[in-house]
This record gives C-alpha cells, sequence and structure tokens, in this order.
C-alpha cells in the first residue's frame, strides 16, 4: 500500500512552532486534503512529507519509505507541485518537460510520448514551443503541474495547486487530480478552501496553528460542524438589539444581519429548539416580522472550527469537541 | 526504469543539469557577453590609460596573467549568483525532491563554471593579443597555464557557492562574491610585484592562490623556458587547501533545508 504516514510530527522554526504534533495516514488511490489558514503548518507538513526538510521529532512515511533515513526512496515515489511556480523562464515548455523527465528517469523511449500526453491534458499543446517567460502566469502554473506529473509518481503533492488558476484551468486541474487518485495513486493536496477540498478530496484533516483540529471525509465534516442559523428579521434597528439581548440570556450567539434590522443567531443542537426561542421573543414582546432558517456556508462552518482551535478560546481541554 | 545504471544514471542526471545551465547562457547572450567586457575595460584601462610602462617595461606583458585571473575569478563569482537566485526562487527545491543525487545539482554549477571559462579564457587571450599582448611559451605551456586558470575559476566557483548557500541571498553574495573576486584578484601579484606592496599586506598576497596561478601562468605564457615548477606546484597546494576547506562547507549546508 503505497500511502501516506505521519505520526506526532513538530517541527519548530526559531520560536515558532510550525508543526505541534501532527498525524494522520492515507492511502492509495484516496484524496487527502490538508485544509487550515495560511501558517497553520499545511506546507511544513508537505515539506517534511517530500523530505525537503526533517521534523524535530516523530516520524513519517511515504509510499512504505521513511522519509527520513530512506528519502532517497521517498523521491523515486513522489511528486510535488510547490506553492510558488519555479520554471527556468530561458527554457521552453517542451525543453523543461524534458528535462524534468529525464531528471525523473522516464525511459527514453518514452519521454516524447509522456510529455505530449500530459501537455495535452493540460491544454498547453499550443505553447509547448513557446518560452516559458513569455507564458501567462496560468499556463506557467498548468506547466508546473504537467512536469510534476512526469513519470507517473504514486504519491503526489499538490501545496495549494489552484492558486492563480481561472475556474476552466482549476477544473481541468482537479479532473486531473481525480484522475490520478483513481488510478490508485495517493494524492495530497493543501488548500484553505473548503470548497476545493468537499470537491476533491475523500478525507479532510483540518489544521490550525500546526495541529490537526478535525479528521474525516468532507460530509463527516459538514454533519459535525452542522448547526441552524436563525435568521431574523425584526421590525426596526432597536427591536433587532433586543432580540439579540434576549437570545443571548438564553446562552445563544448572534451577529449583526446584512442590514440593520436583521439578526442571525446561531443555533446549538444541544441549546433551545426552534419554537422555544421564538416563543420566548414574543414573551419579551420582540416584534418578528421574518424567519429563515438556513445551513451555514461550508467557509462559515470553516470558520467556526477554526474559532474553535483559537486558543484564546482553549480555556477548556484541547480537542474535547472534536 | 531499470535499464539505466546509477553512473549512467547520474552522468545523465549531471548532463541534463549542465546543459540547462549553458542554455542560460545561450539564450541570454548579453549576460555572458559583460563576463567578457568587464575584463576587456580593465585591460584598456591598463594599457592605454594607467600606461603602467612608466613603472614596468612591457607591462601588459605582466598584467595580462592577472588579467585572465581577474576575468575567471569574477566568472566563477556569477556561479554563485546564480546559484543563490535558485535557492531564493524555488528552483533548489524542485530539483531536491527529484531522485537524483543531492550533490549533483552542485557538480553541475561546478561544471558549468568549467565550460563558461573554456571560453572566456580564449576571448581575453585574443583580446590581449590585440592590444600588444605577446606570447612566448609554446602551445603546450598555453594550455597549462589555462588548465591552471580553470582550476583557479573552479575553487572560486566552490567559494561563491558557499556564500550562495549560506546567505541564501541574491544581494549578499553578489555584493560578497565580487568583493572577494576584486580582492583576491587585485591584492595580488597579478597586477603588481608584491615588494612593492606595504608589508603588513605582503603575507596575504603571499598565500593568495592568485599570486601563484599568476606567477605561473606569467612564466608559462611569457617566457619559453623559464622555470615553472615551483609555481604550478605552489598554485595547485594553495587551490587544494581552498578546496578542501569549501567544498565540505557548501556540501553540508546543500543537504540541510534551505528554506
Amino acid at each position: 500500500m503505497a500511502g501516506i504516514e505521519c505520526q506526532d510530527l513538530r517541527k519548530a522554526y526559531g520560536d515558532v512552532q510550525a508543526l505541534d504534533g501532527v498525524s494522520f495516514a492515507s492511502e492509495a488511490g484516496k484524496v487527502l486534503a490538508l485544509l487550515g489558514p495560511n501558517g497553520s503548518g499545511k506546507t511544513t507538513t508537505v515539506r517534511i512529507l517530500t523530505t525537503l526538510t526533517t521534523p524535530d521529532s516523530g516520524w513519517a512515511r511515504v509510499a512504505d519509505n521513511d522519509v527520513v533515513r530512506e528519502a532517497p526512496h521517498v523521491r523515486e515515489a513522489i511528486g510535488l507541485t510547490a506553492q510558488e511556480t519555479v520554471i527556468d523562464k530561458f527554457l521552453t515548455g517542451k525543453e523543461y518537460m524534458g528535462g524534468v523527465a529525464q531528471l525523473r528517469h522516464v525511459p527514453r523511449g518514452d519521454r516524447a510520448r509522456e510529455t505530449a500526453r500530459l501537455l495535452t491534458e493540460f491544454e498547453l499543446d499550443e505553447v509547448s514551443r513557446a518560452r516559458v517567460g513569455s507564458l501567462s502566469g496560468g499556463m506557467r502554473r498548468r506547466l508546473d503541474l504537467a512536469a510534476s506529473l512526469l513519470g507517473q509518481p504514486s504519491v503526489l503533492f499538490f501545496d495549494e495547486p489552484s492558486t492563480g488558476l481561472d475556474p476552466h484551468s482549476r477544473k481541468c486541474l482537479w479532473d486531473a487530480i481525480r484522475r490520478r487518485a483513481d488510478d490508485g495513486a495517493t494524492v495530497l493536496l493543501t488548500t484553505a478552501y473548503m470548497e476545493e477540498a468537499d470537491a476533491l478530496s475523500d478525507l479532510v484533516v483540518v489544521l490550525a496553528r500546526g495541529r490537526v483540529i478535525a479528521t474525516g471525509t468532507p460530509t463527516e465534516l459538514k454533519d459535525d460542524i452542522d448547526r441552524r442559523i436563525l435568521a431574523l428579521t425584526l421590525a426596526d434597528p432597536d427591536q433587532a438589539r433586543k432580540a439579540a439581548a434576549t437570545t443571548a440570556a438564553l446562552g445563544l450567539s448572534s451577529t449583526a444581519g446584512d442590514t440593520p434590522e436583521a439578526l442571525d443567531v446561531l443555533m446549538l443542537r444541544s441549546g433551545p429548539p426552534l419554537l422555544a426561542i421564538l416563543q420566548r421573543l414574543e414573551a419579551e414582546g420582540v416584534r418578528v416580522s421574518d424567519v429563515i432558517v438556513r445551513r451555514p456556508t461550508l467557509d462559515e462552518a470553516f470558520l467556526q472550527l477554526l474559532g474553535q482551535a483559537d486558543p484564546i478560546r482553549e480555556d477548556k481541554p484541547q480537542e474535547a469537541s472534536l | 526504469m531499470t535499464m539505466f545504471t546509477p553512473v549512467a544514471r547520474s552522468i545523465a542526471d549531471l548532463s541534463t543539469l549542465v546543459r540547462r545551465n549553458m542554455l542560460r547562457y545561450v539564450r541570454r547572450p548579453d549576460v555572458f557577453a559583460i563576463l567578457v567586457i568587464h575584463p576587456l575595460i580593465i585591460l584598456l584601462l591598463l594599457r592605454y590609460v594607467l600606461g603602467g610602462e612608466l613603472l614596468i617595461p612591457d607591462y601588459i606583458q605582466y598584467f595580462m596573467p592577472g588579467l585572465f585571473a581577474l576575468a575567471v575569478v569574477t566568472g566563477s563569482a556569477t556561479i554563485g549568483i546564480e546559484l543563490a537566485e535558485d535557492v531564493s526562487s524555488g528552483v533548489v527545491d524542485s530539483l531536491r525532491v527529484l531522485p537524483i543525487t543531492r550533490s549533483a545539482f552542485l557538480a553541475a554549477r561546478a561544471i558549468t563554471d568549467v565550460a563558461k571559462n573554456v571560453l572566456i579564457i580564449p576571448l581575453v587571450g585574443v583580446l590581449g593579443v590585440a592590444v600588444g599582448f605577446h606570447l612566448v611559451g609554446s602551445p603546450s605551456r598555453i594550455i597549462l597555464a589555462a588548465v591552471l586558470l580553470l582550476a583557479l575559476g573552479w575553487m572560486f566557483a566552490w567559494i561563491s557557492m558557499t556564500i550562495a548557500l549560506w546567505t541564501r541571498s541574491v544581494d549578499a553574495t553578489q555584493g560578497l562574491a565580487l568583493m572577494l573576486a576584486v580582492v583576491f584578484s587585485f591584492v595580488s601579484s597579478g597586477f603588481a610585484p608584491v615588494y612593492t606592496m606595504p608589508s603588513w599586506l605582503q603575507p596575504f598576497v603571499k598565500v593568495n592562490p592568485v599570486t601563484h596561478v599568476a606567477s605561473a601562468v606569467r612564466a608559462l605564457m611569457t617566457t619559453a623556458h623559464g622555470p615553472v615548477a615551483h609555481n604550478i606546484l605552489s598554485s595547485l597546494i594553495s587551490i587544494t587547501v581552498v578546496l578542501v576547506i569549501m567544498i565540505p562547507l557548501a556540501v553540508t549546508r546543500y543537504a540541510r533545508d534551505l528554506r
């Protein structure tokens, strides 16, 4: 099973604890998304798994090899698209692909065919003879992605792969990633967007401040953090303030809505039911003119998860709620 | 993939990397031209503006070996600058995840340096002859002189690569490597005899590899039978001492995280 497995990875850069005990595992044919905001440790994790740096403690195995002790074997098996696109501007797309194909030790007879296939897959046929320096940012990004797939690595890493891509190119990339997983590759991608993790991955690992704060399938995660938002419209802004005070008394948090008369109340599964909230508002004389109950957007749910990981509110035992 | 033996593979890796480095010069001839224009300007300055004949008769016969050394040393300083660019842009990281020997990338840079100096040395020679330099030595003596110059360039390439890897900054490498190139070239016997310099400076001049190489090259190029064995030996010893320090420094730093 050519997968990815890591246990209790820790890594500090000076005073900054980039990784503070990260563990997860994935297997062949699966796409794992490392989801988290900037600075949460995604890139550091990828750098350890791709042998670019070593952990201070903990261990990781990629394609059945230890990333520190058996790094050369790991490099035989992996492909990486780094966050920043780095391709020599003075080479043509084809020259660049040819060079990487040689360095990845693709058999000579297969190089031309494999290069051509990837250039077609990433819609780069027409520009393969142009110097990289003359290509648009999106094209360079696609060329970088195509090159990382040369030699058909069994474990693929994409660090924020859709950065700088237009919607069409992103779709093209997502299809390519899914195809590799369907063909049996282990894929790890990092993203700051729940939407991307949801669209692509079989397993999501949410990172915040160098720790794993949640792990699950996209559906599990969404269910886990699934709350309802009670969107109220009141008669006037005064009534909205009164409604906020009333719901606060019930132990519910609320945020201002889109208009001064609107109020979004976050319902809790363990909290009072909808009818009880509305009855209390009526009893307090709050004049409610409209009520909508909606699910939070994915990004709201993600932010909520991160909010729970915020150490300022972390006075309760960590990770207890997850 | 099994058809490659490890050695054949390493050679193929090296040639791919060297080709990539050399294509940079082919595609950007202006970058290469600067490496020849720089010694040309110094050549014209020394030949016509400073008119060193007041101090040393037939000064061009004296300073050309120093100018050759200056040309290869500044040329080699740019190897470090290019490496610093590759480190800071992330090219090095993208190579470090490939299944190639880690030292292949540094070795390819150093080989590129030799290839570049193989072009620069004759170009500077032609320019020198055009303004009055007389090659007295036999062809074999001249080739031996060129080989010594290549060794000097190779040494300086490792100095500038070490600077690049430890500073990881293009600006710092540019400043430091070019400054050292100027110091090594001029604070040597390349352009003026050692005895004309203040006594506190002479110890450095006497250990400077450029002094030994310039003296050997001078004997080889400007005399037909002058004794050279001592100067060649001291050149090789001084170059080896620097390499023994620099190569491990560069390689160990390269093996660690460069972020």
